[in-house]
């Protein structure tokens, strides 16, 4: 990942996020180590850095990694300990980690529709197949009370939908079959961006004309 | 490919943030989200530094120099694409340096011998034999690029999995650089970005995975 800056911040509190729970036997790892999140307060400026705590209580910093992913494993405990973090304990707000699914979803078929007309109960729509791109785009009819009601003021002819079915395995352990479909949300285009794409689009077309 | 106990994506960027705008109720007014969701979404902080809550679906944390949106929901990566599209396309000025996609995965295999193959065969263990007793593959980076697309830098790590017996962990990232040299370009070019790239960079994390599973048969 990108090299790890830490990023300052102009706030006066101590924040902690603990991440990981620690080893699991029969691993090639280190065991033992904590993952903590601190925001600490240096002079003027608060920086975010990711701690790591080993078992025999030898602190090591690690900056948080840039645009790489929140880390759902363990990260590696790269760098030098920072005393300047590990001297500080105030810690008045905690945040919590990154949300883990309860449910484990297994996809077996995925769509991106688009709305060509709608009836009184059903609605036409062409689908393009996202799980294997190759096949060509197919016409179906789907009924409408597939749409989620907070979706509806958005089912026009031409809104684009995103499909989905499979299964859905609960922390129960029960498995359900699920079809998720979710109208796309963009954002209205502002009358600004409606000008220039219709001047680009009359440029592009004095453009085809000349030639 | 092989279904992963876990699959996560995220898209995270680095700039100038004002992470007092990132409020449930500011996506739900926009459209970017359902009123439902933005209504009861779980706040957990909303600050001037930093605004950290989550949907049913994806959960969104900002701080002033760096925007993160995550989602495990697999059916979901498209409308998250979408959701990050959006509100830089309703905050263009923002200034956003870089961009980070990502996709990880956490694999059950087969075997304890399969799952040891995979590392064997990523990192030999016959040069460290005479430096220590019982090397093994905690973790492995490796920088490169697409082979179709050069201008984003690819990472994929491979680790053993914390969350999965006998585990692999797949987590592949590009990232990309704004081409402006100015900070206050703005997030002009990050709409354009996810929708060229994302789906590309999600497929790919598939079969990259796909291929490190390989390693670890006979």
């Amino acid at each position: 990942m990108l090299g790890a800056t830490i990023e300052p911040l102009s706030m006066k509190a101590h924040i902690l996020m603990r991440r990981s729970e620690g080893h699991h036997e029969g691993r090639v790892l280190f065991p033992g180590l904590k993952e903590q999140f601190l925001i600490l307060q240096e002079s003027c400026q608060v920086n975010v850095a990711r701690h790591l705590i080993g078992l025999d209580g030898v602190s090591s910093v690690i900056t948080v990694g840039e645009v790489g992913y929140i880390p759902q494993n363990q990260p590696l405990p790269a760098s030098l300990p920072d005393q300047s973090v590990t001297k500080n304990p105030d810690v008045l707000l905690r945040l919590p980690s990154l949300k883990e699914s309860k449910w484990k979803v297994t996809v077996l078929q995925q769509w991106v529709g688009r709305v060509e007309r709608i009836e009184r109960l059903t609605f036409y729509a062409v689908l393009n197949d996202a799980t294997n791109p190759q096949n060509p785009p197919e016409e179906v009819e789907l009924e409408i009370a597939e749409i989620s009601p907070s979706d509806r003021s958005l089912f026009i002819p031409g809104a684009t939908f995103y499909w989905s079915i499979g299964y859905q395995d609960t922390p129960g352990g029960q498995r359900q079959r699920v079809s998720v479909l979710r109208i796309a949300r963009h954002p209205r285009l502002s009358d600004t961006d409606v000008d220039r794409i219709l001047k680009q689009a009359d440029s592009l077309a004095a453009f085809l004309e000349i030639a | 490919m092989q279904v992963p106990e876990i699959d996560s994506a995220a898209i995270v960027m680095l700039g100038s943030f004002n992470p007092a705008i990132f409020q449930p109720r500011w996506l739900g007014v926009q459209k970017l989200i359902r009123a439902e969701e933005a209504e009861n979404a779980k706040i957990t902080v909303i600050q001037s530094e930093l605004a950290d809550f989550s949907t049913e679906w994806f959960q969104l944390q900002v701080l002033q120099g760096r925007f993160m949106v995550t989602c495990n929901d697999p059916r979901q990566y498209a409308p998250l694409r979408d959701l990050a599209g959006g509100i830089f396309t309703l905050l263009p000025h923002t200034p956003v340096t870089r961009v980070g996609l990502n996709r990880s995965f956490h694999f059950a295999t087969p075997s304890i011998e399969s799952w040891h193959r995979i590392g064997h065969r990523l990192a030999p263990k016959e040069p460290w034999n005479s430096l220590m007793e019982s090397p093994g593959l905690r973790s492995m980076l490796i920088q490169g690029s697409q082979k179709e697309f050069a201008d984003g830098v690819l990472h994929i790590k491979v680790e053993p999995s914390l969350k999965i017996g006998q585990g692999l962990f797949v987590e592949v990232n590009e990232e990309f650089q704004s081409a402006a040299k100015a900070e206050t370009e703005g997030a002009y070019w990050v709409p354009d970005l996810l929708t060229a790239r994302w789906d590309a960079i999600l497929k790919f994390a598939e079969v990259a995975a796909n291929h490190l599973l390989e390693l670890g048969k006979e």
